[in-house]
């Protein structure tokens, strides 16, 4: 359970994040929405305890991101928006790292990257070094990383962003087993068919504020119209920065 | 923490040691300078001693006035030639270096015992005319010198008379070190030592800092649940670890082909030094690859990309290896408080040691404090630096 409140953050004099407030509730696939420059990754970073609030609070399962930042992070997984693998390690070896680094090791740690492996279907580049690899590849290994230790919480930033159509299904697939494991899902993406076929619940984020929030139905219900890219616009009020 | 301490160790070195080309180049730049020294000295020195060893080509004019004195030089390594008619003009055209000029009047003078006067014609302005000239009149000298006293002698004399104020020659150099040219060499040794803890970790403290950033792994790896001073430690350790195996490899390439029979025989400087005092010094210089170190991934975690910070970085590992260079051409004899000043301290603690002088505990317990403090203030500040999101934004402390 990822929750935020009223959740401030500026860049020197652009407000990046203004009073946000929404939660994401466990067992539930959240989508955060907005166009370019909306204030998506700050939010996004703000919760994962990269960054630090000017005002509001974010927490995660409870814990505090900022006064209980370890206790917080230790329940959430996060794939950022540049993938930052290590590119002298193989795709096993990053995955190990931060296996480590959360305490996991021995037989136990490499049976669940074996599992990761397997279930991302990257067994054929598990281990070869990472440089050189295309966007899709890079993202499997930063997905691996992000769920290597189980959380309960994850927070995905463009998850399908370079993947082709067989991974974006994997992705997909991997994203609601996840959900229906009762975890808490926070995703953001450009693609309005992706976010209105996953997505349980949205949060519309529009000039680093929450214009709208609900289900996908709910929001075509409220501004009256047949499909999300529509009830989007609607919302927000232009097209802009939409794909 | 130690176990998570040591997987950030582990994983920092495995990244580095797969960067061939970088620790190649780090490896390079450290090892280079002790061959280039050795070479270098040798060649010089070769040539030193070759000049001190050929013979003194003299040339004289009147040789037949004085058979006993040209006789004399002769058995001294003194290459005895007929001076041309134009001594003088020749020796200011700089063709001759030296002429002896010994008069017609010589023999009889010299037979009555009064003063018989030579000349040297030398172009004083002509370095290697000086040089000749003062090795030809110390040897004439020293035949003047046998002849007055055997003159002496046949009067009944001692000569000991005529020495009035003897004046006793004691070197008090210590230890290992007896010629000169091998003490030049030791001094060279700070500068090995000072290279090589200041650049041989230098890009990897760049790499792991700055270098992490830039390539956008820094965030996600800050996302673990890890308080933020263990990545600083884990960094800082495999950075240290580095310089020290860079210094100890350079330290001992240097003084271990020093001390090879081939390489003396070729550069003729003896000097053989023990693992002891490699390992001594290696052992005084530690606290200064810990300050080293930590300044610089203290620079470069505050620059704002990895070019940036490699300016800074340099301009550190070049300050901090300048004072080694200087005192290694300037040997000014340390004041007290020299002796505190990190890097300089240790600069003289291995000269000294080196040459088996002993060192005052005090003194390199009190520098190499001082060095630690100072590298601790700076790992301090990489710390506080780490838990800013400064660190991840990559905005100088805005």
């Amino acid at each position: 359970m990822i929750e935020v409140t009223h959740l401030t953050k500026s860049f020197g004099p652009v407000k990046a994040v203004q009073d946000v407030s929404f939660s994401a509730p466990d067992g539930l696939i959240t989508g955060l929405l907005g166009p370019n420059g909306a204030g998506k990754s700050t939010t996004m970073r703000l919760v994962a305890g990269a960054l630090e609030p000017d005002t509001g609070q974010t927490t995660i399962d409870g814990f505090d991101t900022h006064t209980q930042r370890l206790e917080a992070q230790a329940r959430l997984g996060v794939l950022t928006d540049a993938h930052g693998l290590y590119q002298r390690l193989s795709a096993r070896e990053n995955v190990r790292y931060f296996g480590r680094l959360r305490g996991l090791g021995g037989k136990e740690l490499e049976a669940r990257i074996d599992e990761l492996v397997a279930l991302l279907d990257m067994a054929d580049i598990a281990n070869r070094h990472t440089e050189g690899f295309s966007t899709g590849e890079q993202g499997k290994v930063a997905i691996a990383r992000a769920l290597v230790h189980r959380p309960q919480n994850v927070m995905l930033d463009e998850p399908t962003a370079g993947l082709d159509v067989m991974s974006t299904r994997a992705m997909r697939a991997v994203i609601r087993q996840l959900r229906d494991d009762g975890r808490c899902i926070l995703f953001t993406s450009h693609i309005m068919q992706e976010v209105a076929m996953l997505c349980d619940n949205i949060v519309v984020i529009a000039g680093g504020r929450v214009v709208a929030q609900g289900s996908p139905d709910e929001l075509r219900a409220r501004t009256r119209q047949e499909n999300l890219e529509d009830a989007f616009v609607a919302i927000i009020g232009t097209k802009e920065g939409l794909i | 923490m130690l176990r998570r301490l040591w997987t950030i160790v582990q994983k920092e070195i495995l990244d580095n040691l797969r960067d061939r080309r970088s620790v190649g180049n780090a490896l390079f730049a450290v090892l280079i300078n002790p061959l280039l020294y050795v070479v270098l000295f040798g060649f010089l020195n070769r040539a030193f001693t070759e000049q001190a060893e050929r013979a003194l080509p003299l040339h004289v004019q009147g040789a037949a006035n004085a058979p006993n004195l040209v006789q004399f030089l002769a058995q001294n390594n003194v290459d005895i030639q007929e001076a041309p008619a134009d001594a003088e003009d020749a020796v200011r055209r700089g063709a001759l270096d030296v002429v002896l000029v010994i008069p017609d009047d010589f023999g009889k003078a010299f037979t009555r015992g009064a003063p018989a006067q030579v000349q040297l014609l030398v172009d004083d302005s002509n370095q290697s005319s000086s040089i000749a000239a003062s090795r030809a009149q110390s040897l004439i000298s020293q035949y003047s010198s046998q002849i007055g006293a055997l003159r002496l002698i046949a009067r009944g004399v001692s000569p000991a008379i005529s020495n009035a104020v003897p004046v006793e020659w004691v070197s008090t150099t210590a230890g290992n070190v007896g010629a000169d040219t091998a003490s030049v060499v030791l001094n060279l040794l700070p500068v090995v030592m000072m290279t090589a803890v200041f650049y041989g970790g230098f890009y990897l403290a760049v790499d792991a800092t700055a270098g992490e950033r830039e390539r956008k792994s820094l965030e996600p790896l800050l996302l673990n649940p890890v308080p933020r001073r263990e990545f600083v430690i884990g960094k800082f350790l495999a950075v240290f670890a580095f310089t020290l195996l860079a210094t100890f490899l350079a330290t001992a390439l240097f003084l271990v082909l020093l001390g090879i029979p081939q390489v003396q025989n070729f550069t003729n400087i003896q000097l053989n030094v023990g693992w002891g005092v490699i390992l001594a010094a290696v052992g005084l210089i530690i606290p200064v690859a810990f300050m080293a170190v930590a300044l610089e991934m203290l620079v470069a975690s505050n620059a704002r990309s990895v070019k940036e910070a490699q300016t800074y970085t340099q301009l550190i590992a070049f300050a901090g290896f300048l004072p080694s260079l200087f005192l290694s051409v300037l040997p000014i004899r340390p004041q007290e408080w020299m002796y505190l000043i990190p890097t300089i301290g240790q600069l003289y603690f291995i000269t000294d040691m080196s040459r088996g002088l002993p060192l005052d505990a005090m003194q390199v317990a009190l520098c190499s404090l001082i060095t630690l403090a100072i590298g601790a203030a700076a790992l301090l500040a990489t710390m506080r630096l780490y838990n800013r999101e400064q660190i991840i934004l990559g905005k100088a402390s805005a």
